[in-house]
């Protein structure tokens, strides 16, 4: 590899490894230390505003609706997700976020927006432009051989190994 | 029809509910009321030129508390984009006050 491509790579990993570190300690340190960041995950695909059902986030997981069950249980157990009965077909079950979830939810969301203006901040208007489309490509291109190679498995992995804990 | 007219009368008393709701004194006192609340100080201190983040101890925990219980009080969406607009207490009665239009 070239040197140029070698320093990419590297700060590439590092960035990735970094991010899910800080993530990880800002919330074993925080309010929410009784989150992980599966759980966080799934607290995201829920969403702050109208109740889903268990096979939408299911589907925005890209996991299957028994392994989000489990997850929800213990979301259900920590008081951060609520379970509801649908008022029109009583056999729908829609999941929401109760406000201490909204509230997780919403810290989290914070540090992604910090993350991205400190990083967005000291970039010119055609700089901005030029890195937003790169991390789409590369966004693109590791979600395709995601696809490719493990069909969700990777996070089924996640939440079993956080679910086993 | 009977059953018509007292819809309408409902409607008109849930419309009329909906605006007192959203004048600005409400809005005001409820927010206020938020505020002494969480911060334990005194509401009668606060003013509508307060500034919000230089004036108040409050963190940002505290910041999301305050959002996501006026977001469920009137029932409106509050996204960041608009909190980071946000100097005084008046700015958050406006806000309240246009989502509520």
């Amino acid at each position: 590899m070239e040197p140029l491509e070698q320093d990419f790579a590297e700060n590439l990993l590092h960035i990735f490894d970094n991010v899910l570190l800080t993530e990880e300690m800002a919330l074993s340190k925080g309010y929410f230390s009784d989150l992980s960041i599966a759980e966080l995950h799934t607290l995201n695909a829920i969403g702050p505003y109208e109740a889903r059902t268990m096979t939408e986030t299911a589907n925005i997981l890209g996991i299957t609706v028994g392994t989000l069950t489990v997850s929800v249980d213990r979301l259900v157990k920590k008081e951060y997700v609520e379970r509801q009965r649908d008022t029109k077909d009583r056999r729908i079950v829609r999941i929401s976020l109760t406000r201490q979830g909204k509230l997780a939810y919403r810290m989290h969301s914070k540090f992604h927006r910090v993350l991205v203006k400190r990083i967005m901040d000291p970039l010119s208007e055609e700089e901005r432009k030029i890195l937003a489309r790169t991390i789409a490509e590369i966004d693109a291109f590791v979600e395709e051989q995601y696809k490719k190679y493990s069909n969700g498995e990777q996070y089924k992995k996640i939440v079993r190994d956080d679910t086993e804990v | 029809m009977a059953g018509s007219k007292k819809t309408d009368r409902d409607n008109k008393v849930s419309d009329e509910v909906a605006e007192v709701s959203f004048r600005k004194e409400y809005i005001f006192d409820t927010i206020t009321g938020m505020l002494a609340d969480l911060l334990e100080i005194k509401k009668e201190d606060l003013r509508s030129d307060t500034m919000i983040f230089e004036e108040l101890p409050l963190d940002s925990l505290q910041l999301y508390e305050m959002v996501v219980d006026l977001e469920a009080k009137f029932k409106i969406r509050i996204p960041d984009e608009a909190i980071e607009k946000i100097t005084t207490i008046g700015d958050v009665v406006d806000m309240i006050h246009e989502a509520g239009k």
